[in-house]
Formats: C-alpha cells, structure tokens, sequence
C-alpha cells in the first residue's frame, strides 16, 4: 500500500466523523508516513509499520467518539430534527386539517358528555331542592289550616325526595365516571406525545 | 494495564517528551521508544486529548518543504508532571499496601 492509497482508505474509515477531525487524522499519519520516508525508510515500509489500517481506523473512531460523544450527539438530533422538519412542513396541509378535525371531534365528545353529566346534577339539585321547599311549605299548609293540599304537597315532595335519593347514586357515579375519564383521556395524550419525543431522540 | 491508568501515564510521558524542547509526532515515539512502546495511532489521540486540555499547544512549521506539527508543553503541562510525581508517592504506598501479604509470606 502507498501513501495515497493508505489516506484514501483512512479518510473512508473515518468519513463518519467531522470533516475537519478527519483532516487532522489525515495531515498527522502523513507527517509521520514522510518523517518515517525521511529516516530513510521506504513509503511501503513506513506504511508497514505503523500497523494494520483498521486498527488506526478503529482506534480514531473510538478516542475522537469518546472526546466528543455529546456534540456528535447534538449532531445527529439536529439532522433528525431538520429531516422532520421538511416532513411536517410538506404534509401540513394534509395532517393538519386531520388532526385539527380529530381534536374538535375528541373534545366535543368529552363536551356532550359532560354536558349529560351536568344536566344528571341539576335534575339531582332540583329535586332535592324541590323536596326541601315542599317540606317547608307543607309545614306552612298544615298550620295555616290547609290540610288536604299540605298533605299533596308533602306526598310530592316525598315524591321528589325518593326520586332524589334513588338518582344520587347514578349521578355520583356519573361525575366520577366523567372525570376519572377525561383525566385518563389527557394522560393517554401526554403519553403519546412523550412517546413521540422520545423516538426523536433516537 | 488498566486502560485509565495507563492513559494517565502516557499522558505524561508525552508531556516530558516535549518538556525540555518543541518535538514532533515521530520524534516523540522515538523518544519514548527505550521507556515505553508507543504505537502512532496511540500517540494521537494523546495529543489531541493533551491538546484540548491546553497541556500543550500545537504550531505547524515547514520543514524540508512540507508542514509538519511541533508540540509544545504549557506551564499547565509542566504543572501537570510535577503533579504526577507527587501522585506516584501516593500510587507507590498502594502499592506497598496490595502487596503487603505477598511480602509478608515470602519472610
């Protein structure tokens, strides 16, 4: 091997690395190939002895890796990100417009929900409210001396009061349901999110 | 030898290499030749490391018509062999220390 071909392969075994650290690999074994040449060494002979190729290679990748693993790091997101970035911008108009649609659909499904889970608290409200005031009144009825329509009204706010107590549960129920739901509907989308920034990362 | 060790020791013995005047690449080897065997490729990396931990400094100048590297030893490279020999005292006592049973079984 002559000393072009032993830089061709060097600069080859190493072209993963930054353009100017190869060069000062190059520039150093080249040095040293025509200081050997200079001590009176013939170019194969000075190619010979300073060891198998691969070896060089090999050793370079892994001491200039270990200086510097950070910034090869940086490296290597930035053309990730850069890479990405092309893609997002050209498929914008496609998955922008789906992913806009499916967050509408997401959130008024959550809305609609929510919304019979309100509505389940209000009849809930009303009712026990309405068995509240029609104990009042009836109070109010007996001793004014209106017997009969105390009595209707103490048999529908009785009414009201069942009512209640039979639907407190469902509504209980309903509100843990709704809430247990949407916080776990946001985690899931914190996780795919997260997810995705870590095969970035990769 | 344990790869960091030996990477300490290395260090400084490019560093005396280079101590009394500037040399270069295959000087140093040849230097260092009768003490220790230095291959190139792991004399390059020492360099380069000693190099960004501004031990030594790197000027290129010509030489027979072509550029060749000299390296040259900072007061932090002289500093940093004064420090090696008062670190071997502390490496010499472990040493002691490890061997001690050998010794005491062989008297």
């Amino acid at each position: 091997m002559n000393k072009n071909e032993f830089i061709i392969r060097l600069r080859q075994g190493l072209s993963s690395l930054r353009g100017a650290d190869v060069d000062k690999s190059v520039d150093y074994y080249t040095e040293i190939i025509e200081d050997r040449i200079e001590a009176g060494q013939s170019e194969e002979e000075a190619i010979a002895s300073l060891g198998s190729i691969d070896e060089i290679i090999s050793q370079t990748l892994d001491e200039t890796g270990d200086q510097a693993p950070i910034v090869e790091k940086i490296k290597n997101i930035r053309k990730m990100k850069r890479w990405e970035k092309v893609v997002l911008i050209a498929g914008s108009p496609l998955w922008l417009v789906l992913l806009i649609s499916l967050v509408a659909v997401a959130a008024s499904l959550i809305a609609s929900l929510w919304a019979i889970c309100i509505s389940f608290c209000a009849i809930e409200l009303s009712l026990l409210a309405g068995s509240l005031a029609g104990v009042i009144c009836t109070f109010i009825m007996l001793f004014t001396g209106r017997m009969y329509q105390g009595l209707l009204l103490l048999g529908a706010a009785l009414l009201c009061l069942g009512l209640g107590i039979l639907l407190f549960k469902l509504t209980i129920q309903c509100v843990k349901l709704m809430a247990m739901g949407t916080v776990k509907t946001f985690v899931a989308c914190k996780h795919a999110l997260v997810g995705k920034e870590d095969t970035n990362e990769k | 030898m344990d790869i960091q060790l030996k990477r300490g020791l290395l260090d400084v013995c490019v560093l005396k290499a280079i101590k009394n005047e500037d040399s270069y690449g295959y000087q140093i080897i040849k230097d260092i030749k009768p003490f220790v065997e230095m291959s190139e490729s792991t004399l390059y990396p020492i360099l380069r490391r000693l190099e960004a931990s501004e031990l030594l400094t790197v000027r290129t100048a010509e030489h027979n018509g072509r550029l060749r590297k000299y390296y040259r030893i900072t007061d932090l490279g002289i500093k940093r062999i004064e420090e090696f020999k008062r670190e071997w005292q502390e490496i010499i006592s472990i040493y002691n220390f490890v061997t001690k049973e050998d010794r005491d079984e062989q008297e």
